[in-house]
């Protein structure tokens, strides 16, 4: 066979020759790297403060996840080394939620810190390793509790992605704006159910709200609107909402107030309510105001 | 490279209207998508993996046959008369495809966010650097193996092993999560790694993460593939009898 | 001065050894030949072509043009190709085709576009077919449009596969003047064909392909051949200037046989090129002395009758 030479039109170029070999040696150095990463058990996720959970969460768009554990809880450190170790979970949950450690501390400093209380009661956390997923402005959460297995999480979260992408789901009400109901809804005939709602505050809206039949009370009998507590100076553009919320005077949070179409005298539900209270509440004044 | 035959190569796709059709029909489709979401109260998820997958189907489309259907056509032996180096020819092409698709994903992703954000900074925000980038990335890497494959196959037999091995690695990841077979997603999730090679530029934070095995594994796959296409392109034989 | 085309025990082998399409083949090419090759089917003839193209690669032996290997960048530029399957890019028209192969030539552009409308008026393709898509293209056409490519930047070795398949009787003719201009500019060209008396008319030399060997060359320029006919003519103004008898006894004396005679040619059937020139030095001396010696035609075909082939096979 005639040898190839190099002014021939079936040369391969010496580059050409090198590269796939350096692109293999590459690759070899990569897996060495990561070998010996993966034996030091690092932990991938970019765990946010607490703090600013709520906040990073709203801004971003993304469900929080609470990750509920312990130092001295073995299943918890299982969870850390096979899910959070792993790269393509830990990718995961770094770029679809906004994940939150709450680490228990009772144990070793006699008491937690007031946010960790409060958030443990908010989900009635008894065990850990829990993940929680909840997402600001719904009320229903997804949990996990317990570590069975990476593939277990790894569905679970699947699951929590898929359901927090929804818009809608079977909890939730359409809470709408007071300037939009106003404007749109002067000749009504049903009343409006004002929420007021601080988001700071450590009470579970899954508590205050998911419950299929408060729901359809809301949906059927009700224009719901939602106030956002503290409320600030430019909130409101109309007139007429500044002054309903100023005549309403809510001062605690959460409330639900029923202002009646007919300019009746309002009916106020305020403080931790449960969402059978609630349901109670509106219900009574629908017996009420048919009478 | 040959700018001969990387405008050859671009006139092919506008000579081929069942491929247009196809892009047309890939870009409009999820749209027609987010326009019912919106209808339905969800709200627009231009992700990036959608780019990704979309960025890949682009690439197949356009691509497909990109050495065998050449070969297939007959006029390959025609044009390795002139004085032309084959190993420019098959770089040209693969860069050539490779460009067309990352056209075609910009505009897509373009005509997404248009549609999610109107004309706003949004849109402007939503067009990511990094998803450009990826979007070439992602389209040289799968340009590359159909270069290799092409260079084995004739006409666009390529994409037909590409959509079999795909529809293994779904049978096989079906057969985890319903008869619990270990490994197997892992093993479907390095098969696609490795027909669609990619890395999340996102990722680099450090040099550190330059020894990630996604690059690793992308840089290597991509080389080998180029390389292969040149030397079997280089090795064949082109009978031109009628007999 | 070396070949510009050689050949040596150039042997091509597929399906593993199985099949040897070329066996230890030995040929050389002038520089400015034009030279044919014939042979049946399977001889080998596509294959060697082939290979002076680079497409495919010997088994063993040598090839070489212009004592450069065929697959050198240098002989490219030089080569011009007609292949025997027109496989054009289809969705290109007849001038992007031709733009096409200049700018893969390396034609400046400019050069290129004057070049390109003479080579298709060279070629008599119609101006109308030259913005219509090749996919429209009669066989004639494709075959003319082929030739124009194969001229671009022009060649100095033109490989012609088949040339004048699908072209009609005009363009038979048109393809044969081109050739004798290119050939009177010294480019080297190898032929391809079936068509035996193109052949004749064309070539210099040709060689007759059988089982991947060169079995023999026939040089086109001898009056003779080893073995058939030869037509005699002479310039006379009457008949009887040209005695049937003298010219029988001359024909016998050297051993040959006068198969027809009509005024004022003569078909004489002769045994090899020694016979014939005896013949015709010998009619000299008897007063017949003739204008114009010429083989008959079918000399070529006569290869077929020795090696006991069908040359339409």
């Amino acid at each position: 066979m005639v040898p190839i030479k190099l002014n021939s039109t079936r040369a391969t170029p010496l580059l050409m020759r090198i590269l796939p070999a350096l692109g293999i040696g590459y690759l070899a150095a990569c897996f060495a790297a990561q070998s010996y990463l993966s034996a030091q058990k690092i932990d991938l996720v970019e765990w946010v403060d607490l703090k600013k959970a709520a906040e990073i969460s709203k801004k971003l768009d993304k469900p929080i996840m609470y990750d509920f554990s312990a130092q001295w809880c073995g299943p918890c450190q299982a969870l850390k080394q096979e899910v959070f170790g792993d790269k393509t979970l830990a990718k995961q949950i770094n770029q679809m939620f906004v994940p939150v450690q709450v680490i228990d501390r009772v144990r070793e400093d006699g008491a937690n810190l007031l946010e960790v209380d409060n958030l443990q009661k908010k989900y009635k956390i008894d065990s850990f390793p829990t993940l929680v997923v909840m997402k600001v402005g719904q009320s229903d959460i997804r949990t996990q509790t317990g570590f069975k297995d990476k593939e277990t999480t790894k569905e679970f979260i699947r699951g929590t992605l898929a359901w927090s992408m929804k818009g809608a789901n079977p909890y939730d009400v359409d809470w709408k704006n007071l300037d939009d109901v106003i404007v749109s809804s002067h000749k009504s005939e049903r009343p409006l159910l004002i929420l007021f709602w601080d988001e700071r505050k450590e009470y579970s809206r899954y508590e205050y709200l998911a419950n299929k039949d408060l729901v359809k009370v809301i949906k059927e009998n009700f224009v719901p609107v939602e106030v956002t507590v503290p409320i600030k100076a430019n909130d409101f553009k109309l007139a007429e909402s500044k002054d309903l919320v100023d005549k309403l005077a809510v001062k605690r949070s959460p409330a639900l107030v029923i202002v009646p179409p007919d300019g009746g005298v309002p009916h106020f539900q305020i403080g931790n309510s449960t969402y059978d209270d609630n349901k109670d509440f509106l219900q009574k004044y629908l017996r009420f105001s048919r009478k | 490279m040959n700018k001969s035959i990387a405008l050859m190569t671009i006139k092919q796709l506008w000579n081929r209207p069942v491929r247009l059709v196809l892009l047309a029909g890939f870009v409009g489709f999820p749209l027609l998508i987010d326009v019912m979401n919106r209808q339905m109260g969800f709200k627009d998820h231009t992700s990036s993996a959608m780019v990704i997958i979309n960025t890949s189907m682009f690439v197949l489309i356009i691509g497909a046959g990109i050495i065998g259907q050449d070969i297939s056509d007959g006029i390959l032996p025609l044009i390795f008369s002139r004085p032309i180096k084959r190993w420019q020819y098959i770089l040209t092409k693969w860069l050539a495809v490779a460009f067309m698709a990352s056209i075609v994903a910009f505009l897509n992703l373009f005509i997404h966010l248009l549609f999610a954000h109107g004309f706003t900074f949004e849109l402007v925000k939503g067009i990511m650097p990094f998803d450009l980038a990826q979007i070439v990335l992602l389209a040289m890497g799968t340009t590359s193996v159909m270069l290799l494959l092409s260079s084995l196959l004739p006409g666009a037999a390529d994409v037909g092993v590409i959509l079999l091995v795909c529809a293994a690695c779904f049978v096989i990841t079906i057969l985890q999560h319903f008869f619990h077979v270990p490994g197997m997603e892992d093993t479907a999730m390095n098969v696609f790694a490795i027909l669609f090679p990619s890395f999340d530029l996102g990722d680099i934070h450090s040099l550190r993460q330059l020894l990630s095995i996604e690059i690793g594994r992308y840089f290597a796959v991509v080389l080998v593939c180029l390389s292969g296409s040149v030397l079997l392109v280089n090795e064949k034989e082109f009978s031109y009898g009628s007999n | 001065m070396p070949p510009a085309i050689e050949a040596n025990k150039l042997t091509k082998e597929f399906r593993s050894g199985k099949v040897r399409a070329l066996d230890e083949l030995d040929l050389s090419i002038d520089k400015g030949e034009v030279f044919g090759i014939i042979g049946p089917n399977g001889a080998g003839k596509t294959t060697f072509m082939s290979c002076l193209l680079g497409l495919l690669y010997p088994t063993s032996g040598t090839i070489s043009i212009d004592g450069m290997p065929p697959d050198a960048m240098e002989v490219h530029r030089k080569i011009g190709y007609l292949p025997e399957r027109l496989d054009f890019i289809k969705w290109m028209t007849g001038k992007e085709q031709m733009n096409f192969h200049a700018d893969l030539l390396g034609v400046p552009p400019k050069m290129a576009a004057v070049e390109i409308e003479r080579l298709l008026k060279l070629v008599e393709l119609d101006q109308g077919a030259w913005f219509r898509k090749i996919k429209s293209y009669s066989r004639g056409m494709l075959q003319r449009i082929g030739m124009a490519q194969a001229l671009l930047g022009a060649p100095a070795f033109l490989f012609l596969d088949e040339p004048s398949s699908g072209l009609d009787p005009i363009g038979v003719r048109l393809f044969r003047n081109i050739l004798r201009d290119l050939k009177e500019s010294g480019v080297t060209i190898v032929i391809n064909s079936h068509q035996l008396d193109q052949l004749e008319k064309v070539c210099d030399r040709v060689a007759f392909i059988k089982g991947g060997k060169v079995q023999t060359i026939e040089n086109m320029n001898a009056i003779t051949m080893r073995e058939g006919t030869i037509v005699l003519r002479w310039m006379v103004d009457k008949e009887s200037d040209v005695s049937k008898e003298v010219l029988g006894k001359v024909v016998a004396a050297v051993g040959a046989e006068v198969q027809n005679f009509e005024f004022p040619q003569a078909l004489i059937k002769i045994s090899g090129d020694e016979m014939s020139t005896k013949l015709i030095h010998e009619l000299g001396l008897a007063g017949l002395p003739v204008a114009q010696a010429s083989p008959s035609a079918g000399r070529l075909e006569s290869f077929f009758d020795q090696e006991g082939v069908d040359p339409n096979e």
